[in-house]
């Protein structure tokens, strides 16, 4: 099966670079995609963070905005999914990139704009890191991740 | 399933969408049928780029038949939207598909552009999205 090939060969390299650059101790089979799966989910934190700082800075948009919220938490969990259990390195933890309601436009309507460009960026980074992906499953979780933040783009526009 | 199988399947769905778009669009209302018209457009558009890469993998393009059963009366503007959605969310499955079986960038991208324009207009025919297009349960095949 060509999936099993490419990910065996995917690890063998890195894993020949370790021993001969170590000590030989037993060196845990690198992650190409590591960084793509850390930078996706801190993505998505700052997402959340600025769905949140906008429903506070305008909660006439609450209600409406609970569900994209809860999509892009959804898409956070997916992308934990996809980060090794064993590798719990700072990476994983919430980033200081936070959105404040400070952040947010005072008006309603370019508030919403900006979380469609917001969202139209995220879907864009998304897909580029499913196009260049080494796992192949991860590949299809960013192409559906990019897929909602094209829908949410149009829903967004919606609101408005 | 190989990447050309997922192709395959990928280039029939846009042969049943396209028909599919035939029968959409003569029934909603004319505000909406440029919507329809410009859907139509982009699976029209996407049976090249498919054939192109099915034919590389020494594969026979599939052929679109001459009519296909609705899976239920389309009559008015309602079931139309229906149907519409129904077709984008069954495409959006087959391209995840092709994302997930194909190593080429070119093919990913192709696929997970598609990918994204089928959540999009799910979203535009039904106001609303989930959260793993593609991933989670589309409704039943036609």
């Amino acid at each position: 099966m060509t999936r099993r090939a490419a990910l065996l060969a995917a690890v063998a390299v890195p894993l020949s670079a370790c021993s001969a650059g170590t000590t030989g101790s037993e060196a845990a089979p690198a992650d190409p995609d590591r960084l793509v799966r850390e930078l996706a989910a801190e993505a998505e934190r700052v997402m959340i963070s600025r769905y949140r700082a906008t429903a506070e800075a305008h909660p006439d948009l609450e209600a409406e905005l609970a569900a994209f919220i809860a999509r892009h938490e959804r898409h956070l969990d997916a992308m934990l999914a996809t980060i090794a259990p064993t590798a719990d390195e700072p990476g994983t933890e919430p980033g200081a990139s936070e959105v404040t309601p400070d952040d947010v436009p005072v008006s309603r309507a370019d508030a919403i704009t900006a979380l469609r460009e917001a969202e139209t960026e995220h879907a864009a980074a998304r897909i580029d890191d499913s196009v260049t992906s080494y796992d192949y499953e991860l590949a299809r979780v960013l192409a559906s991740v990019a897929a909602c933040e094209s829908a949410h783009e149009y829903l967004l526009g919606e609101i408005a | 399933m190989s990447a050309l199988d997922a192709l395959q399947a990928a280039l029939a769905g846009e042969h049943a969408c396209i028909y599919g778009y035939g029968v959409v669009g003569g029934n909603l209302p004319d505000e909406q049928v440029d919507a329809a018209r410009e859907a139509l457009q982009t699976h029209r558009s996407r049976r090249t780029p498919l054939a192109e890469q099915i034919r590389l993998r020494n594969g026979e393009p599939v052929a679109a038949f001459p009519a296909y059963e609705l899976p239920f009366p389309v009559e008015d503007a309602g079931s139309a939207r229906e149907l519409a959605a129904l077709l984008e969310q069954r495409l959006a499955t087959i391209y995840a598909d092709v994302v997930a079986l194909s190593n080429l960038g070119g093919v990913r991208r192709l696929a997970t552009t598609a990918l994204a324009e089928s959540a999009q207009l799910t979203a535009r025919w039904t106001g609303d999205i989930t959260a793993m297009p593609g991933i989670d349960p589309a409704p039943q095949p036609l």
